[in-house]
């Protein structure tokens, strides 16, 4: 048996807006093992952020606990539990310290959890840029200085470089084009498999969940409506969102399927 | 007047930086006529955040860029506006929807404060009340539950999906005659984004506004454009009607962005090849040129 790797339990959050108060997560429980690829999906503002946010520390649950390997993670989170889980923000501009380059945010990252000897950090970074499919000069690069996807692959390259057991990753791959999306897929699945790395990604792309995930959990309004194995999910859908997402998902024609085909062994 | 409502002529664009200039516009020519919804489509990199913001008039500011060739907004050389008359147009007559909402909104305003500022830049004399009326409606058309909350909260109080339509509906209030859309519905679900792209098409056809859209998901390309362009490492390398170009896509980098789309499998959801000649496919770099100091 595969132990548990990170456990939510009955975990809730509630913020204040003047005089309104927002519940974002309410009640959440779920275990994800290790090892694992949990996918999570749902409308925008079900609390999925709010979640990461949870697991990462940024926030402490007004209620509920959560446990990475059997612990309990403190309200106030050491270094060593900081190192413990990294995340992939949604917003990678915000993430991104504009002033410092990106080799310096990658760099800073490696210093603070001593990862490697720090003769070897820079040739690190710059196999870490290649990685997510940027030429190792971009170390030199301030985030301002680059595109949208590239600011995007760079978050990327920074969580992984922590080598954290968990990632977090939210909305990862939301601005990536086909091609760049497929190759950072690859690169997060052979880390997995190679580290074996447990992952929390969120997606509202089904492409992506039925690429990456073995189980999906399905948020609306911050509370858990639905959980199972992806395979299980995309059959029979339980729940009246994950029923919508799949019905709206678009349907290609046969004539323009062949025309892929074709294309595809064109090009290999 | 016949003129297109946009027209780019042979636009180059470098940025000077210490380790030398990077050409990331080789001469791009594009056009987007009245009532037109033009796609323009490329990979990550590719320079298509750039040419958008060029369009804007936000690029010639910059200290560190070098920009030559031609915009025409209406036949008008962009060129030769004056900043201050540049700035009038934007938010009015046009109007954008940039790729990162976030860091689009002012952090210190409240978003009814934001919008109302938007409101006010086309009819000065709007009152309070009038601009909260009129930010309610266009946010439930963004399939937003909660308007009066949201009008209420901070961009960051705010998640990510619900930025970004706060950043669509601004762009769409003031009835643009040209609007740029950069990668819009990212944070969206297919049927939020379904719904967004209705409103868009509503105020195409209401207010003959015109559309250059940026976006990687061909799928919705394919529905909505009626001309793209394809840009690849910063020059245009094909253009024509959506619906040709997808039929018979010319270029290779096409052929290999077409192959890529996630295809249909078995209970009509979409999945990936597992084709590794793709991953390895073209990657933008653009080469740093002229002396470094
Ligand atoms: N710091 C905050 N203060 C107040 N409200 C917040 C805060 N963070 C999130 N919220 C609210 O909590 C709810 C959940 O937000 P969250 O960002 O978790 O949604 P999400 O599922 O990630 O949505 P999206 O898919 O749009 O990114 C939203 O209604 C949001 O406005
Ligand atoms: N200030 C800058 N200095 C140097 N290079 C820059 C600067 N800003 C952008 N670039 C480069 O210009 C190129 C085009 O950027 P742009 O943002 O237009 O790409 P894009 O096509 O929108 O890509 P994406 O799909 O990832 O958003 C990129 O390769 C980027 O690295
Ligand atoms: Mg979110
Ligand atoms: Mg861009």
């Amino acid at each position: 048996m595969t132990s548990i790797h990170l456990a939510l339990r009955s975990v809730s959050k509630s913020f204040r807006v003047g005089a309104r108060s927002v519940r974002a997560v309410e009640g959440i429980s779920v275990e994800v093992a290790e090892g694992e690829c949990l996918a999570i999906v749902g409308e925008s503002g079900s609390g999925k952020s709010t979640l990461a946010n949870l697991v990462l520390g940024v926030y402490a649950p007004d209620a509920g606990s959560i446990m990475l390997d059997g612990a309990t993670l403190p309200a106030r989170r050491s270094l060593a539990n900081r190192r413990m889980v990294q995340l992939v923000q949604q917003n990678p501009l915000s993430s991104l310290n504009p002033k410092r380059t990106v080799g310096a945010s990658i760099r800073l990252s490696l210093d603070v959890h001593g990862i490697g000897k720090p003769s070897s950090r820079a040739s690190r970074i710059g196999w870490l840029l290649e990685e997510v499919g940027l030429p190792a000069e971009f170390a030199e690069r301030s985030p301002a200085a680059l595109s949208g996807g590239q600011r995007q692959r760079v978050a990327i390259a920074r969580a992984l470089a922590c080598e954290s057991r968990l990632v977090v990753l939210d909305e990862p791959t939301s601005s990536l084009d086909v091609i760049v999306q497929a190759r950072i897929l690859r690169l997060l699945k052979d880390l997995r498999a190679a580290r074996g790395l447990t992952y929390v990604f969120i997606t509202h792309d089904l492409a992506v969940v039925r690429n990456v995930a073995d189980r999906v959990m399905v948020l609306k309004e911050g509370a858990r409506v639905e959980i199972g194995e992806t395979a299980r999910i995309f059959t029979c859908p339980e729940h009246a969102y994950t029923r919508g997402l799949i019905a709206a998902s678009p349907v290609i024609a046969q004539e323009e399927q062949d025309l892929r085909d074709r294309l595809r062994q064109g090009i290999g | 007047m016949n003129a297109p409502t946009l027209d780019i002529r042979d636009l180059r664009l470098s940025f000077a930086g210490y380790s030398g200039t990077v050409d990331v516009l080789h001469g791009i020519s594009l056009t987007v006529r009245r009532e037109e919804r033009v796609a323009l489509v490329g990979e990550s990199g590719s320079g298509k955040s750039v040419t958008a913001r060029s369009v804007l008039g936000l690029m010639q500011s910059l200290q560190e860029t070098r920009i030559s060739g031609d915009i025409l907004f209406e036949g008008t050389d962009l060129g030769s506006m004056k900043e201050s008359e540049r700035r009038r147009l934007r938010g009015t007559r046009m109007s954008m929807i940039f790729q990162d909402p976030v860091s689009s909104l002012n952090p210190v305003f409240r978003i009814g404060v934001l919008f109302r500022e938007v409101l006010a830049r086309s009819n000065p004399g709007i009152s309070a009340r009038e601009a909260r009326e009129r930010a309610t409606a266009v946010l439930s058309e963004v399939s937003i539950r909660e308007p009066d909350r949201v009008l209420d909260s901070y961009p960051f109080q705010l998640s990510g999906g619900m930025n970004q339509r706060v950043m669509i509906a601004m762009a769409l209030v003031n009835e643009p005659a040209l609007l740029v859309a950069d990668e819009p519905g990212t944070a969206l679900d297919v049927t939020v984004q379904d719904q967004t792209l209705r409103l868009m098409h509503r105020l195409v056809l209401e207010h003959r506004t015109s559309v250059l859209f940026i976006s990687h998901n061909l799928g919705i390309v394919r529905e909505f454009t009626d001309r793209l362009y394809v840009i690849y490492r910063g020059r245009i390398v094909e253009e024509g009607p959506t619906q040709a170009v997808f039929q018979s896509p010319g270029h290779p980098y096409t052929r290999a962005l077409l192959a890529a789309v996630p295809r249909i499998t078995r209970n009509g959801i979409p999945e990936f090849d597992a084709d590794p000649a793709l991953f390895d496919a073209p990657r933008i770099v653009h080469e740093p040129t002229g002396d470094r100091p």
